[in-house]
């Protein structure tokens, strides 16, 4: 019996800040459909706040609880609204789930950057709410009630019943739940759909607040990983409630606390305790979602205006015509051919690992390619699979003495038919059970999925992963290639990894535009109409999840082949979401997007980031903010810089045939320059450097170094080009209508960044000839940021005035190169600062030079570049637009002259 | 005589010969509405039917019960001789249902070809992962013909190779009857194909409808407000007023039922 009430004096307080977590959870997403998983990172960011006030600032601590609960926390909210979710109100759960997951990686490295981190420091408590100090425990019996359990306690049922009664009386609380079905529809219905999704996320990020806040003192400490672990028990209750009704989670939660620490107890001296103990919460949460149909049923309600939304654009490669198609069939194999030559030559051996891991990551990523762009669904899992795959290859090889390689092709059937097993299991054998009681066959897909495969990778994370038998203790274990391509031999195990990943990137694309890949584009169609034709939706997941569990294995197996060492990672769980964050964001529907994602992941993390005196877990934030830019370009931003490249293509080349025709008619107006005129010296001179690098290098044994004399040497007069032509052009178009004292801004822009300059040289940058090259860069700086938006503006304004319907370029064109002037200024004053000297590539002292540096100014010049051209392309069209001229892009991918979208009418059934 | 409808023998009987489509006793309840109360409805190979009813009639509820997007608490889908209602919707598709939807539902980014060819490929069924992989995944020369033959049937020759959003509602409604087509249904599932067109692409809709139910002998269970346009294509009725058939029978004798003009037609003839 007392430990009975033991159970509850401590299980409870504890349950009931899960039901907080869970209760804002279900609140986010009955709200706005966002499953915001970063929620404990927001508890995490107001329960250092709240500390930090009170330990490093001295304020009292109720002043600190109100202000984090009541105007930190809902701030975070706005925030999170303004920045991000208001622009996905209407798009897909996959959009939504994959920026929550964005935001969970990204903020605990944002709140330990903001904050310096000592775990152990004793947290405030806030007993003295109760008159009573910390330790004034009240007596239940045999057992004691702290203070702290029992202000949670009260907190949670005030919130709770505050809450509850918002949703049930108040009109607010109505039009919330309205917003989440049918934002336009609530619109039309005269309320303020944007007003009502803010008010939400501030609400339930009052919860995190007040969640954060009360846990604190319940760890001992604010440490992060209790943060982590909080929002797992908050979906589990999230789930007995269904995800919709708040009074059961709440109850739900408080059993999660009691049941745990129940557990707790008694199966602690166990041995079975050491594995199903830790995973306990996620295997609930797994049979739960899995076997539990009800719950999947509830949000089957579609928002009746969705078919108000212009259809999606079409793939990049489906806007390219003849021409364009037999350009990339033409260099495609030429980059290929160049590209692996100067891997077998050139390229030094650091960077053959580097790349080569790559490559590695490729062949892992495709797995999401295959599920996630191919199947629209999203797993969480492909960590899991892949360390299944590295484990199972090095067993093999040590235990049954199978070669090394060949564990390849074992290692990947193995993770797939795992996969497959899972999936079964998962999907397949409710689907048996419901057939045979005749119930509704709840189909486990979309959120459902993800969840179920996030407690799959947790539950591994705790139970097979930790298994000394399994992993063989922390350094893991070795496993060794073939002599032949040992480590001497790097250049031929590129060779073997990128042949690997050429075949496997092949036959993904084969069963995307194969039956597969027809089937699953009508099953994103429309569902319901690929059932209708005989498409059988389950099968198609089944395998496609199967070939993706295979695939990961295989990247794994690879991994382990590559380090020689199958390594345990941290926890699969975590690596998983950041990669799905990683491809998806940069495109999941391509190949080379799964390429893009993992050359940006390795040389980012191992090389870039370090080289530029960042810690290189920054680059899991910065892979996380990308969610922000996934919110806005769904189809990732590999796919959108192709197709915006494409159309300019079309755009140019439509711009040259009218200048064609217009130069026989012998009226070709003189502002008219060609593009080549404007661009080609400005990109003359990176160009020869380039050229100068490649050549010199072939004749000295690796790559040649880079030093900033050299570059200034080819760059400055392409500079100098640059500048000119910008000059002259805005005079030309102020003359034509463009902005007033355009000059007078260039002046300005010139004057700022002098005066910058003067002021980073009084920061003691060690320059050579000091004050006199810092004026100058400075003012060249200045007056090419200025540049950057006054050229654009000019044109915007012009076109205006003529009152065109839209503008060939606007100042949103000066945002990339200005922000690389910017990152550049930043760049420098970190590098020698820090004085970085890491590895012999890199010389010391001012100015700074080296590979690193050369990659950020090629980065630069390309953008600048495309600014030159873009402009100039803009001020031909100016030239020779209006009567007659129309810009091609509107036209290319509905050719059809009517459009109608099919607006549902009328009838019901 | 019209008569209002019977109810079938308690027990279960089996198949009743001579009938494709058998339905009994459909009854399916949404959270304390009933939207279908003891329903039966029944086609005949080849035969024209209409099912016509007031909006909120749960008619398509019925259709939705039929193909297998709801289980309905009680009752049994019989089709062509064998019991389906426990099957999944696909299975139900595959053995001989074809369906248009209220709403339209398309294969986003998919040109009415492309409708055509994977529909055709589903019912041919030659399509695997495996051959996917060897890249013999193709459409083969007679598939593209069926496909070709459809677009020709229907018209849409001039939209053939367009993303199917950039076709009216009136094609799109085509798009979808032939798609529905292309499975070579024993039943084909109309759900207001008229709705949203004008007076002339209702006529060429019907037209169309007519041409190839000649030809290939389907059955057509057909829903729909335009009453002129269902009395010329179908020979009997079925209607359905909150769930619950009054009247079956032949059109005209459904069309003069006092019961049906009061709940439906109005007393205009």
């Amino acid at each position: 019996m007392d430990s009975l009430v033991d159970w509850v004096v401590q299980g409870v307080p504890i349950g009931c800040i899960y039901g907080l977590v869970a209760v804002g959870l279900v609140l986010t997403y009955k709200t706005s459909g966002v499953f915001n998983l970063a929620f404990s990172g927001q508890a995490f960011l107001c329960a250092w706040f709240w500390y930090d006030r009170i330990v490093n600032h001295g304020w009292a601590i109720w002043v600190a609880f109100l202000v984090t609960v009541f105007v930190v926390a809902p701030l975070t909210g706005l925030l999170l609204d303004r920045a991000l979710f208001r622009y996905m109100r209407t798009a897909s759960w996959q959009v939504k789930l994959v920026t929550a997951l964005g935001l969970l990686v990204a903020f605990p490295e944002i709140v330990k950057a903001l904050y310096s981190y000592t775990p152990g420091d004793f947290p405030p408590s806030l007993a003295g709410f109760l008159g009573r100090s910390s330790i004034d425990f009240f007596p239940i019996g045999d057992n004691t009630l702290s203070p702290d359990s029992l202000i949670i306690i009260i907190i949670t049922v005030v919130a709770a019943t505050v809450l509850g009664l918002l949703f049930r009386y108040t009109a607010m609380g109505l039009q919330m739940r309205a917003v989440v079905e049918s934002p336009r529809m609530v619109e039309l219905a005269g309320v303020d759909a944007e007003r009502v999704g803010m008010v939400a996320w501030m609400l339930s990020s009052t919860m995190a607040g007040l969640a954060g806040v009360l846990l604190a003192p319940q760890y001992q400490g604010v440490n992060g990983t209790e943060y982590q672990l909080v929002i797992v028990a908050a979906i589990a209750a999230g789930a007995v409630g269904r995800f919709q009704n708040i009074p059961m989670t709440l109850v739900g939660a408080i059993g999660i606390g009691f049941v745990g620490r129940m557990l707790q107890d008694l199966l602690a001296s166990s041995t079975l305790a050491l594995d199903v103990r830790p995973s306990l919460p996620f295997l609930v949460l797994f049979l739960l979602l899995v076997f539990w149909s009800r719950l999947r049923e509830g949000r089957a309600a579609a928002d009746p205006l969705a078919g108000v939304d212009p259809p999606p654009p079409a793939m990049a490669h489906e806007y390219k015509d003849e021409a364009l198609q037999r350009t990339t069939k033409l260099l495609f194999p030429v980059f290929m051919i160049g590209f692996i030559t100067v891997m077998l030559t050139l390229v030094s051996g650091p960077w053959v690992a580097r790349i080569t891991l790559a490559f590695v990551y490729a062949v892992m990523f495709l797995s999401i390619t295959v599920f996630t762009g191919l199947g629209g669904q999203i797993s969480l899992a492909t960590a899991g699979f892949a360390s299944i795959g590295a484990f199972g290859a090095v067993h093999l090889f040590r235990d049954l003495d199978i070669p090394s390689l060949a564990t390849l092709p074992i290692a990947a059937v193995g993770a797939g038919v795992v996969g497959a097993i899972l999936v079964l299991f998962m999907d397949g054998l409710p689907a048996l059970v419901a057939r045979v009681t005749r119930r509704p066959p709840a189909r486990l897909a979309g959120l459902y999925l993800t969840l179920a495969t996030l407690a799959f990778a947790l539950m591994l994370d705790k139970t097979v992963l930790r298994r000394e038998s399994v992993i063989g203790g922390d350094s893991g274990l070795p496993i060794d290639r073939p002599d032949f391509l040992s480590a001497e031999h790097d250049r031929r195990w590129f060779l073997v990894v990128f042949a690997i990943f050429a075949v496997v990137g092949f036959l993904v694309i084969l069963i995307r535009n194969g039956t597969t890949g027809r089937y699953m584009a009508a099953l994103r169609g429309s569902d319901p109409a690929a059932a209708s034709i005989g498409i059988n939706a389950r099968m198609l997941r089944i395998k496609l999840f199967a070939i993706s569990a295979g695939i990961a294995g295989l990247g794994g197996a690879l991994l382990a082949l590559h380090s020689e060492n199958a390594t345990p990672r941290e926890t699969v769980s975590f690596l998983g979401i950041v990669w799905v964050v990683l491809v998806v964001t940069l495109g999941s529907r391509t190949v080379d997007g799964a390429v893009n994602a993992a050359l940006g992941f390795v040389i980012f993390s191992t090389w870039l980031l370090p080289e530029l005196g960042f810690k290189s877990e920054f680059a899991i934030v910065l892979f996380g903010l990308g969610a922000i830019t996934y919110a806005r370009h769904p189809e990732g931003i590999v796919e959108f810089q192709t197709r915006r490249s494409i159309l300019a293509q079309i755009r140019a080349r439509a711009l040259g045939n009218r200048a064609k025709e217009l130069k026989a008619a012998g009226e070709l107006p003189k502002e008219f320059t060609p593009v080549r005129f404007a661009a080609g010296p400005v990109f003359a001179g990176p160009l020869l450097y380039f050229a100068y690098i490649l050549i010199g290098s072939l004749f000295t044994e690796g790559w040649l170094s880079v030093r900033s004399p050299t570059i200034l040497f080819f760059i400055v007069p392409s500079l100098l080009y640059g500048f000119g032509w910008i000059l002259l052009t805005s005079l030309r178009l102020e003359r034509d209508g463009g902005v007033r004292f355009g000059w007078l801004i260039l002046t300005a822009g010139a004057t700022v960044g002098a005066l910058a300059g003067v002021w980073f040289d009084s920061e003691g940058w060690p320059l050579r000839g000091s004050l006199a090259d810092c004026v100058l860069v400075g003012a060249a700086a200045g007056y090419a940021c200025a540049a950057f938006f006054l050229l654009p503006v000019h044109v915007q304004t012009i076109a205006t005035r003529r009152n065109w319907l839209t503008t060939p370029i606007s100042w949103r064109e000066g945002r990339a190169p200005a922000g690389f002037v910017v990152f550049g200024a930043l760049l420098l004053q970190r590098t020698t600062l820090t004085g970085q000297s890491t590895g012999s590539l890199f010389e010391q002292g001012f100015p700074p030079s080296g590979w690193p540096v050369f990659f950020v100014v090629s980065a630069w010049v390309i953008v600048w570049v495309q600014w030159v051209a873009s402009v100039q392309g803009a001020v031909n069209e100016l030239a020779i637009g209006g009567e007659g001229y129309e810009p091609p892009e509107e036209k290319t991918h509905l050719a059809a002259r009517e459009v109608a979208v099919a607006v549902p009418t009328g009838g019901s059934e | 005589m019209t008569d209002v409808a019977t109810s079938v023998p308690a027990e279960r009987s089996g198949p009743t010969p001579g009938k494709l489509l058998d339905v009994r006793g459909i009854t399916m309840r949404f959270a304390g509405i009933t939207a279908l109360n003891n329903v039966h409805i029944d086609v005949e190979p080849g035969e024209l039917v209409g099912l016509i009813g007031p909006n909120g009639a749960g008619k398509t509820t019925l259709f939705n019960c039929l193909l297998g997007m709801l289980q309905p608490q009680e009752g049994e889908v019989w089709f062509d001789g064998d019991e389906i209602s426990s099957l999944p919707v696909y299975q139900r598709a595959r053995r001989g249902f074809g369906r248009t939807f209220q709403r339209l539902e398309l294969f986003a980014g998919m040109s009415v070809r492309d409708h055509f060819l994977v529909t055709e490929r589903q019912r041919n069924g030659s399509g695997s992962i495996w051959k996917d992989l060897l890249n013999l995944a193709k459409p083969s020369a007679d598939e593209q013909a069926r496909a070709e033959s459809m677009i020709e049937l229907l018209g849409l020759q001039r939209e053939a190779d367009q993303p199917c959003e950039s076709l009216s509602l009136g094609r799109g409604r085509l798009l979808e009857l032939g798609r529905a087509l292309m499975t070579q249904p024993k039943l084909l599932l109309l759900d207001e194909p008229s709705s949203g067109l004008d007076v002339k692409e209702t006529a060429a809709l019907a037209e169309r409808l007519a041409i190839v139910q000649k030809d290939h002998e389907f059955a057509v269970l057909l829903v729909e407000h335009d009453v002129e346009m269902v009395t010329n294509l179908v020979t009997r009725m079925f209607v359905l007023d909150f769930g619950t058939m009054i009247a079956s029978g032949p059109t005209d004798e459904v069309l003069g039922n006092e019961v049906v003009r009061k709940a439906y037609l109005g007393d205009v003839g």
